[in-house]
C-alpha cells in the first residue's frame, strides 16, 4: 500500500529525513515513535505530498508520488491525514466540514455527500452535531469529525500525526477509540503517537525514528519489551 | 441660504458624480487588489515582481501626481485621445488611476488578511484533494474575508475622500462644481460648510452600515 525507498528530506541545508526506507501492507497498522524533532511529522507530510520530497521514492495508494506525470490532487484524494490541531474550517459547519471534499473535489451531489457525512458522523460517535462550529465542540469531538472529513473522501491509507496530544487527557480514549475501530475494520494506517498503549494494543508493527533514521522497527511486543538499540532502549524508558 | 437652495442642482449634480466615481473605484480597487493580492502569492516569481512594483509605485508617489501624470501626462506622448475619445479618455483614465491607487492599499489589505488564515486551514483542504484554486476559493479567502472588513471599510473612505482629487484634472465633482458656484456667488464659507456636511454624511453612512454587517457576520458565523 504504501512502499519508501531511500527518503531524504532537507530545509535548507538542514537534512531532517537521512534515507527512509518501508513498506506498508494493506491493512497494516503502522505506529511511529521517536523523540521530538526526530522527523516523524515531516516523515508523514511527505506521504502525501504536503512537504516536497529532497530525492527518494514514495508510492501510495497505488500511485507513484515522484512520478513526473503524477496529479498530486488526485493522489491526495486517497490518502486521509489527519492534524495534531485538527484544522477544521472553522467558517463552515460541521456538516459542511465533512461534505465539502467530496462534493468540491469528487463532485459528489449535496444530498449524497450529506448522507454519508450523518453515516460518518454517527460512526464517530457525533450524531446530531451536523450544523454546530468547529468552536462549539470540545478538542476530542473535534478531532473525530476531523477523522470523519478524511473518511468522507473514502480513502485507501489514513495518516495520524499525533492526534490525541493537543488533546485533554480524559478526551484521547474517544478518538483513540475511533482509531481502534479503523482498524479493526482493516484500514491502512500510519500514526505517529506517543500514545505507547494504544501502540501495543492496535499495531501491527512499530517504527522508532531518530535524528531523520528509522533506528529500529518490529511487532510492538516484540520492540517494547526486547528493544535492540541502545537509542530505542533510552526512548522508552523515558516513555514507558 | 438663498445661495444653497439656488445652487443645490448644481452642487448634487457634482455629488451625483463624486458617488459614481466612488462606487467604480471601490468596486474596482478590490477587484485589483484580489488579483494583485493573489500575484504577490503566486509560486511564480515575475508575477511577485509585476504585483510587488505596482503596489510600491502606487503608493510611493501622491495620488494628485498619478493624476496629472496619467489623465493629462500620457496623451502628450500617445495618443490615447484619439484611440478612446477625446472626451472618454480623461474620464476613464481618472476613474481608473484613483482604481489603480486604492487597489496598491487593497492589496496589501488582502494579502494580510490571506496570510492571517492559520496555515493548518490550508493543509487540511489540500490533503482531502482540494486544488490550490479551491482551497483558496472555498477555505481561505472566506475565513480571510472576515478579517479584512474592517480595514476595507476604512479604505473605502479614503476612496470616497480621494475623489476630490480629481477635480483638479476635469472631472466635475463635488468639489469641482463647488469651486465654479463659489466663483460665481463668492459664499465661499457656506458652499465648503456644505461640501464637508456632505462627505460627511456619506462617508458616515458607509461606516455605519459596516460596523452593521460586521456585527451580523460575527454573530451568524464564527
Ligand atoms: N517547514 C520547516 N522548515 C524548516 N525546518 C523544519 C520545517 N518543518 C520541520 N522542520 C524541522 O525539522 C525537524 C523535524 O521536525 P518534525 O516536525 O518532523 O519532528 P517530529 O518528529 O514530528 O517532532 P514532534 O514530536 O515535536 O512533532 C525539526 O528540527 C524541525 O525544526
Ligand atoms: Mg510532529
Amino acid at each position: 500500500m504504501i512502499s519508501v525507498k531511500n527518503l531524504h528530506k532537507s530545509f535548507g541545508h538542514h537534512e531532517i529525513l537521512k534515507g527512509i526506507s518501508n513498506h506498508v501492507e494493506e491493512q497494516e497498522v503502522v505506529v511511529v515513535i521517536g523523540p521530538s524533532g526526530s522527523g516523524k511529522s515531516t516523515f508523514l507530510r511527505c506521504l502525501n505530498g504536503l512537504e516536497s520530497l529532497t530525492s527518494g521514492e514514495i508510492e501510495i495508494a497505488g500511485m507513484n508520488l515522484t512520478g513526473p506525470k503524477t496529479d498530486i490532487h488526485k493522489l491526495r484524494q486517497h490518502v486521509g491525514m489527519v492534524f495534531q490541531q485538527f484544522n477544521l474550517f472553522r467558517h463552515l459547519t460541521i456538516l459542511e466540514n465533512i461534505t465539502i471534499g467530496p462534493r468540491k473535489v469528487k463532485k459528489q451531489s449535496t444530498a449524497e455527500a450529506n448522507a454519508i457525512a450523518r453515516e460518518l458522523l454517527a460512526k464517530v460517535g457525533l450524531p446530531g452535531k451536523e450544523q454546530r462550529y468547529p468552536d462549539e465542540l470540545s478538542g476530542g469531538q473535534q478531532q473525530r469529525v476531523a477523522i470523519a472529513r478524511a473518511l468522507a473522501m473514502k480513502p485507501d491509507v489514513m495518516l495520524f500525526d499525533e492526534p490525541t496530544s493537543a488533546l485533554d487527557p480524559e478526551m484521547v480514549g474517544e478518538v483513540l477509540q475511533v482509531m481502534k475501530n479503523l482498524a479493526i475494520e482493516g484500514m491502512t494506517m500510519v500514526v505517529v503517537t506517543h500514545e505507547m498503549g494504544f501502540a501495543r494494543e492496535v499495531g501491527h508493527r512499530v517504527l522508532f525514528m531518530d535524528e531523520g533514521y528509522i533506528v529500529e522497527e518490529g511487532k510492538p511486543s516484540d520492540l517494547f519489551s526486547n528493544p535492540q538499540m541502545e537509542r530505542t532502549k533510552s526512548f522508552l524508558a523515558k516513555v514507558l | 441660504m438663498n445661495v444653497v437652495w439656488d445652487n443645490l442642482p448644481v452642487i448634487l449634480g457634482g455629488l451625483a458624480l463624486t458617488i459614481q466615481y466612488s462606487i467604480i473605484a471601490i468596486i474596482l480597487m478590490v477587484v485589483i487588489g484580489l488579483v494583485a493580492a493573489l500575484m504577490r502569492l503566486s509560486k511564480l516569481a515575475p508575477l511577485r515582481w509585476i504585483a510587488s512594483a505596482y503596489v510600491e509605485m502606487f503608493r510611493s508617489t501622491p495620488l494628485l501626481v498619478q493624476l496629472f501624470f496619467i489623465v493629462l501626462g500620457l496623451p502628450a506622448i500617445l495618443p490615447l485621445n484619439q484611440w478612446v475619445g477625446q472626451l472618454t479618455y480623461p474620464i476613464v483614465a481618472a476613474a481608473l488611476t484613483l482604481s489603480l491607487n486604492e487597489g496598491a492599499y487593497v492589496t496589501e489589505i488582502i494579502r494580510a488578511g490571506i496570510l492571517g488564515v492559520d496555515k493548518g486551514q490550508k493543509e487540511a483542504a489540500l490533503s482531502v484533494g482540494m486544488t490550490d484554486f479551491q482551497t483558496m476559493r472555498y477555505i481561505v479567502l472566506p475565513q480571510a474575508f472576515k478579517r479584512m472588513i474592517p480595514p476595507l471599510v476604512n479604505q473605502a473612505a479614503q476612496t470616497i475622500k480621494d475623489t476630490s482629487l480629481l477635480a483638479p484634472v476635469g472631472v466635475a465633482e463635488l468639489v469641482y462644481k463647488g469651486e465654479i458656484v463659489i466663483a460665481a456667488t463668492f459664499a465661499s464659507f457656506t458652499i465648503w460648510t456644505l461640501i464637508a456636511a456632505l462627505y460627511f454624511i456619506i462617508i458616515f453612512s458607509v461606516s455605519k452600515c459596516s460596523a452593521y454587517l460586521e456585527r451580523r457576520l460575527q454573530v451568524d458565523k464564527r
